[in-house]
């Protein structure tokens, strides 16, 4: 039985460019499915192992399409039985694919990670009522909230960047308005014309902030955004 | 244009220059994607099947989300730790 190892789906019956060789060194070619292309590679093995090397795999073969087509990335690690199978589920989402593809034409996603640029730690606790238990809690409490002052620091710079970058995105998912635990991870959706504006912006903003630092990863293919309105929430 | 891994944009505390030289910048990307490419994007037919460390993970019909490594390691821990040790034999 020949797998098929999925890395996504774009809007035209043929890649523009060779792609990069897929898991297992396999050519990655187009299952076509009216107006739709899936790009899939023959897979030997019945799993992929999560590992940077395979996570990037599946990464470059994605940038490849996304340099000419507005490509819906799929879940790593997806594979389907056979050609036969994935057609007929394509063809039972075609609709909402067409519309992600459409959404999302011109667009890339970006990481924003904002977080306290020296994380405070505190001396052991000397309280005797404090029990090992407790002590564990709290300290873990702390690696990943931080203090009061530093999530508030930090709380109070991801409100001035998302207010900062509001005309910039097409999109978004925040945490929610006071999150407690650090670094705030974000996810932006921008128009490829807007990158720089976006990026000077979370530069100025964060330049104005000492105790904060704050990281920017991508061009990403669109994760965060398939397959949903476009309402921010949770990441 | 060639692919490649994404770019890691300046933050404000490092240039252009120096951030895409930066120590832990790749890593940084790694950890953006894994974030992104475990519990995101389209959930399409047949299984997401990965594994970690040498576990099968299976998800039948992706039913069941994947959150991130980080979560995937919890439920691999717990689903260890669960397991009776010296083949369910007590004392």
């Amino acid at each position: 039985m020949t797998r098929l190892y999925i890395y996504g789906i774009v809007g035209a019956t043929s890649f523009a460019d060779p792609l990069p060789a897929g898991h297992e060194e396999a050519p990655v070619f187009a299952l076509v499915s009216d107006e739709l292309a899936v790009a899939v590679s023959c897979l030997e093995r019945a799993t992929v192992e999560v590992s940077g090397a395979n996570v990037w795999r599946h990464e470059k073969v994605l940038s490849a399409l996304m340099a000419r087509h507005a490509v819906l990335p799929v879940r790593f690690g997806t594979i389907a039985a056979g050609a036969a199978e994935l057609l007929e589920d394509i063809g039972k989402r075609r609709g909402q694919l067409l519309k992600d593809l459409a959404r999302l034409e011109g667009k890339v996603e970006i990481a924003l990670r904002i977080l306290a640029k020296h994380p405070e730690t505190t001396a052991p606790q000397a309280d005797a009522a404090i029990t090992l238990g407790t002590a564990y809690l709290l300290a873990r409490r702390q690696s990943l909230c931080g203090t009061d002052a530093t999530r508030l620091s930090v709380q109070e710079v991801s409100r001035a960047i998302r207010a900062g970058l509001d005309p910039l995105l097409a999109e978004s998912v925040w945490p929610t308005d006071e999150p407690q635990v650090l670094p705030i991870r974000v996810s932006c959706l921008v128009k490829r014309g807007d990158l720089a504006r976006f990026l000077q912006t979370v530069d100025d903003i964060a330049a104005c902030n000492s105790d904060t630092r704050v990281t920017c990863t991508g061009p990403w293919a669109p994760y965060s955004f398939v397959g949903q309105s476009g309402v921010a929430g949770e990441p | 244009m060639a692919p490649g891994p994404p770019t890691v944009f300046p933050t404000s505390s490092l240039g252009v220059a120096q951030m895409a030289k930066a120590k832990g910048g790749q890593d940084l990307a790694l950890a953006d994607l894994l974030d992104r490419a475990l519990s995101t994007g389209v959930v399409i037919c047949g299984e997401a099947t990965i594994s970690l460390a040498g576990v099968d993970l299976v998800y039948v019909g992706l039913k069941v989300l994947v959150g991130s490594v980080d979560a995937v390691q919890r439920m691999t821990d717990a689903s260890l730790a669960a397991q009776p040790v010296d083949g369910g034999k007590r004392p």
